[in-house]
Formats: C-alpha cells, structure tokens, sequence
C-alpha cells in the first residue's frame, strides 16, 4: 500500500461519482408555452420607450433596459409632441423639460451598457406615431410608463396607451406607477 | 443544404421508434459498448506499446474526448437514428452518407462478432471449474484446418453468444434496455472495485517507472499500440444511435456524452496505469498479457492480493456480462444504422420494415448480426503463424479500428460543413474552442477542435493502415463492396448513384424536434429560419 496508490484511488471514486452525479441531475423540462415566453423576450431585438408621463417613463427606461440585459438589442427613446388639429403640424421650439427628460433616459440605458437612439417627433395624435415608429422601426416591444390619471372619456391608462395597446405590431408592456411614486426626477431638474 | 419542396418520402419519416430512453439509459448504451472496450484492449496495447501502454491510451484518449464532444455536438442538433451516418447524410450528401454509413455498420457487425468472442474469452475461465479440473482452458480445444488454427469450441460459444442476441433484440428494446441498465450497474462497481483496491493495495509506482525505462516502445510500436488503444474508446456513437428513441435528446445527449467520456477516460487510464504498476510490459513473454489477450482484466484481478480469489472470477464474470452487453449494442447500432440508411433510400427499404408484434427493426438485427456470425467464421479460420497467436482477435480488432477511425473522420467533416451550411439549426451543445468568421454575410462558429480533431483521427486511421496489415486489405474491401452494392441499388431505383436526392431537411428537423419535446430547440429554430427568409417580427 503506497500513499500515492491511495491517493489515486481516492481521486478515481471523487472523480467518477462527481461525473455521475453531474449527469444524472438533469433540469425540468420546459413546457411549450414557457418556452414561448422564454424565447419571445430573449429574442428581442429593438424596444421602443416612448416618453409620455416623465417619471413614469423614467422607469420605463429602466425596465426596458433590465429586459435588454445581456442581449445588446437596440433602444430607441421617442418623445412625441402632440399638436392640436387647429395648429400647423411642425415641429415646436426646443423645450428644456423634454430634453432633460430624454437626456435622463438615455442615462438611464447607458448604465446598462446600452447605446440608445432619441427621437422627438410630431403628430396629431400621440399613440399613432408611436404605433407607426414601432412599425417602421420593426421593433419587438415596445415599454411605456404611465400614471393612473381621472380623465374625462378616457380609460383609466390614458388614451395613447390605450390605442398603444390596441394597435401596436409587437409586444407592449405597460407599466402603472402609482400616483405617489409618479415622481422620481428631482425637482431641480425639470 | 436545405431543399424545400423534396419528395416527403426521402425527408425523416414519423418515428416509428419509441421514445424510452432515460438519461441513465442514453448513458448505459454508450457505456455497454464503450465501457466494455477496456476489457478487450488493455492486453493486445501492452503487448504493443509495452511500457509506453498508459501514454498509448491517454493519446487515445484525447483523440476520442474530441470525437465524443463533436457527437454530442451533432446527435443533440439533430437527435435522429443514423448517428455518423446521418450526419454526413446532411453534411456532404447522399454518397459520404452510405460511405459512413458502411464504415460505422462494418465497426457495429464488427463490435457484434468481436465482443461475443472475447465475453466468452472471460467466461471460459470458469470451464476447468465446469469440467472439474479435466479440462486445462479453451485451448484445449483446437484443430488445426490447413494454417490454420480454430479454437472450435470458442467459435461455437461465440455463434451461440451471436443467436441469443438476436432473440433478445428482435423482442424489443424495453428487453434490452432493462438488461443494460442492470447489468451496466454491476459492471460500473465491479470495475471501480477493481481500480479502487489495485491501486489501494497493490499497485507500485516504481514499477510504472520501471516498465516506462526498461520497457520503451519505438516509435513502430507506440503508433501500433495507440491505434490499437482507440478501441477501447469505440462505442460512443451508440448514444446517437439511440437518439431517436431518448427522451428530451437535446438535453439528455449532451449530459450524457460528456458524462461517458469522462468516465471511460478516468476506467482507461486508470486500468492502464495499474496495470503498469502491477505488471511486467516488456515485449513477447516478458509481458505479463503475453498468452492472456482474451481476458486481460481478469489478470490485474487475479494479482490484488486478499481480494484476489474472488476479484478473479467475479472480473471474468463481470467481464464476460459487461463484453457481451457491448455486443448487444452493436446489434442495437446496426440495426438503428440501417433503418437510417433505407429511410433515406441508401439501403432497400425492405430493412426499414418495423417488425409488428415487437416493433423493433428484426429484419435488419437478423440479417446484419448474420453479417457478424460470418465475420466470426472468417476470423477463426483466419491463418496463424503459431498455437499460442490469437489471429481471429487481431483479425477482427484491426477491421474495428479502421472501420471507426474511417467513420469518425466523416463525421469531423460533416461537423465542420454543416456549421457553414446549416447554422440556423440550434445546437444546444457546442464543440468548445470556435472562431467567428463571417460566411456568405453571416457569422459562423468555426470549430477549431472540430479541425484537431479531424486531425487527430487522420494520424490514427494512417497508423491503423500502416500498422494493420489485415485493417488494411480487409477495411477499404469492405467500403468497395457496399459502394458496388449501393450503385445496383441506386441504379434499379432510378435514383443518382453519385448525386443526392432533394430532401426537406427543414420539414424534418421541426417534425423530430416537435416529437422530441425540444420546444425551446424548436421555437430558436422557427425564429432562425424567419430570419434567413426577411419575415421575422412580422405579424
């Protein structure tokens, strides 16, 4: 009996019962319906975030990143300007609040690793050029934050996610924030 | 390679084979062919690379962890029956498709007639026991037919060992597969008690030392002997054989190639280490395997002290079960290859017949296991220059090397073809080491071990023909008499005897995932293809 001998024959039975153990512990099976879900979001390529209430859509930001995580898809932040039917449809003077609010967001993805694209448009009515970028673009998702506001002849999430939600070509996630966290950008900076 | 719009009849039919096959199944399968191969190599090396013997199986040994992860790679991507020959099917076309088809059939009769005869080669030494002391050992019975020397009871066993395979596989796989995994346990802890105590016991470093100075193999030998070691790596292919009938392939393949490469890697070195600390390597009668090629394990049982009585007819015992289980997988590859090779219009479709009472495929179980009770009269009628030389073993070991290391060199090449040709199929388990390169505006996983390993199998087959003089007739005749037998066949069917058919290659590999449950496979697959066709994220 030699040290080295045994040591050997110890190193075998680790080595063959590690082997066995790691086969034999096979993952549960996925049923098709996960895996649907499972493959929709990791086949995201481009999420649209349009920016409509700013805090709520901060965090959609954030979410959309979160989503985006490890995938290195593509992100495209959009403000849209809507302009009354009485008024010409061009675009409107550089405002301040918006720019801070886009500036916010692209922060936001950049933490994650992410380059995102900005864009402000003009329209009519918000949720259609959202609806129509989401298209053009070929986006998969497209992520919105919205705060749970009383209007008169509207749903509770608003009319633009409504018809966002109703017309959109791709997935849609809308996110509800509660009116008293509505307000995550510091004052100082609206 | 994708033709879409082929005759549905030349795509993957609907299996017919059922989907029992556990993880520890898959696992068994490969294990009942490869985890016997020790028992039959161990001695025929020593006696070739002498003290050299472990560094002969560990060069083995790396050449056969490339071609296990190259199948795990493909029998996972594409979990059908027909393993290798499949493979080059899809990767090169219909006539390297039969030729690794006819290469990996020649290795299964081969494993089929070989296995049989050397499981009966441990059970033989319990016959002077039988006999009560009257009879000495097997070669008490041989007759000399002109040069020569057939041991006429061993072939008898072996074509009765030949008969009792059939039986049992024409009954159905679910006979079969209790039969491996049971026996497959008893053999795992028989060995690993052998390994365990031999090195506990009696195993001396400095003789390892002393054989490795005083016993070196040139280089004629160290090449003879590592070629001779891949033997003791042949097999794995099983679990892709049984690919079609294993539950969730694209999760249980790659557990499972990876966990039998490594445990036949850590049985092979190890018994070659032991031996090498146990046992005189030198060459002829100053080895310690001289005369013992038929029962080489038994041997190193027999020297372990204390538990050496009884390790030495429990080793012949276990031997001779686990030996004769890897038979029976060579019966349950051929017979899987050649439902393949008539589904796809490379063999007569009468083989492709599905037997109605058992459903298994008894047509081609009887006629190729007939193909290896042939085999088996033509090595023990095989001339010898002496008694004591074993010609019908080294006969039958040299066509075993050429017929996987002829096989596997296909399937390197179909790997590598196939990642270019056919990337949008997921592989759930990749070859490690790949480079990007981008080919026809698509980024491309080239697989650099794929190419080491392609490598690696060449240098063996080169050895293998250099170094067998029977592999190196008996092989290539072998691979030109199937080639003429599939140019009649082709011909009196009308079908390209060089060019391949159209097949739906797409149509076929949603069918087998969709029937495999590989959902996660199958919706990464869908996504692949709209991709490739501009319609992906369209509503």
């Amino acid at each position: 009996m030699t040290p080295l001998g045994v040591l050997i024959a110890v190193l075998f039975t680790v080595g063959l019962a590690g082997t066995l153990g790691w086969m034999l512990r096979v993952p549960p099976p996925a049923p098709r319906g996960a895996t649907t879900a499972v493959r929709s979001v990791s086949a995201l390529r481009k999420i649209v975030v349009p920016v409509i209430d700013l805090g709520a859509s901060v965090r959609a930001v954030e979410l959309a990143a979160r989503l985006n995580e490890g995938r290195k898809g593509q992100m495209l932040i959009v403000y849209v300007h809507e302009i009354p039917l009485q008024a010409p449809l061009v675009m409107p003077e550089r405002d301040p609040t918006i720019e801070r609010a886009l500036n916010l967001a692209a922060f936001i993805a950049t933490q994650h690793g992410l380059i995102p694209q900005t864009k402000v448009a003009v329209a009519r009515q918000v949720g259609h050029r959202i609806v129509e970028i989401a298209r053009e673009e070929a986006a998969d998702l497209i992520v919105m934050g919205v705060t749970l506001k009383n209007r008169p002849n509207e749903g509770p999430l608003g009319r633009t996610a409504d018809y966002v939600i109703r017309e959109a070509p791709c997935e849609v996630v809308v996110d509800r924030l509660p009116a008293r966290r509505a307000a995550p950008i510091p004052a100082g900076q609206r | 390679m994708s033709t879409t719009g082929g005759p549905p009849e030349v795509g993957i039919a609907a299996s017919e084979l059922r989907r029992d096959v556990s993880v520890w199944g898959s696992y068994m399968w490969g294990y009942a062919d490869v985890g016997a191969d020790i028992y039959v190599a161990l001695g025929i090396v020593a006696l070739a690379a002498l003290g050299f013997t472990p560094l002969a199986f560990l060069a083995a040994g790396l050449v056969y962890a490339m071609v296990g992860l190259c199948y795990a790679e493909l029998a996972s991507a594409y979990p059908v029956a027909g393993g290798g020959q499949y493979f080059a099917l899809r990767g090169l076309g219909d006539i390297w498709g039969f030729v690794a088809g006819a290469a990996l059939l020649l290795d299964y009769t081969i494993d089929i007639a070989l296995f049989t005869l050397i499981s009966f080669g441990y059970f033989n030494f319990f016959l002077p026991a039988i006999t009560l002391g009257r009879v000495h050992g097997i070669d008490d019975f041989i007759i000399k037919v002109g040069p020569s020397h057939v041991r006429w009871l061993w072939l008898l066993e072996t074509l009765g060992g030949i008969g009792v395979l059939i039986v049992m596989n024409v009954r159905g796989i679910k006979v079969s597969s209790a039969f491996n995994n049971f026996l497959g346990v008893v053999a795992i802890i028989g060995q690993a008690i052998i390994v365990v105590a031999g090195f506990s016991i009696v195993w001396k470093p400095d003789w390892v030392v002393q054989n490795f100075q005083y016993y070196p193999a040139d280089l004629g030998h160290f090449a003879l002997g590592s070629s001779l070691a891949i033997i003791s790596f042949v097999g794995l292919e099983s679990i892709s054989q049984v690919a079609q009938e294993t539950r969730r392939p694209a999760t249980i393949i790659p557990r499972t190639s990876i966990g039998l490469i490594l445990s036949v890697l850590l049985f092979a070195l190890s018994f070659s280490i032991l031996a090498a600390g146990m046992v005189h390597l030198g060459p002829g009668p100053l080895n310690g395997f001289y005369g013992n090629t038929g029962d080489p394990v038994r041997l190193i049982a027999a020297n372990i002290p204390v538990i050496g009585i009884v390790a030495a007819p429990m080793t012949a015992l276990i031997g001779g079960v686990i030996v004769f289980i890897s038979a029976n997988s060579g019966v349950v590859s051929a017979s899987r290859l050649t439902y393949s090779m008539s589904q796809f219009q490379l063999l007569p479709a009468w083989f492709k017949r599905v037997n109605k009472r058992f459903a298994t495929p008894s047509r081609t179980i009887i006629v190729f296991s007939g193909v290896a009770a042939f085999q088996t009269l033509l090595a023990f009628f095989a001339p010898a220059k002496s008694v004591t030389d074993n010609e019908a073993i080294n006969l039958l070991t040299d066509l075993y090397a050429f017929g996987a290391t002829s096989g596997y060199l296909l399937v390197f090449v179909s790997l590598i073809v196939l990642r270019f040709n056919d990337p949008y199929t997921p592989r759930p388990y990749r070859m490690p080491l790949n480079v990007p390169v981008t080919y026809r505006g698509r980024t491309v996983s080239f697989p650099v071990l794929g190419v080491l390993g392609f490598i690696g199998v060449a240098i063996t087959l080169s050895e293998v023909v250099l170094t067998h003089p029977l592999g190196r007739i008996a092989g290539p005749a072998w691979i030109v008499l199937a080639l003429i037998v599939y140019f009649v066949y082709r011909r009196l069917r009308g079908l390209p005897p060089l060019g391949s058919q159209p097949h739906d290659w797409e149509t076929a590999q949603k069918r087998v995932l969709q029937e495999a449950e590989e959902f996660e496979s199958l919706e990464e697959y869908e996504l692949a293809l709209a991709e490739r066709d501009g319609t992906a994220g369209r509503p």
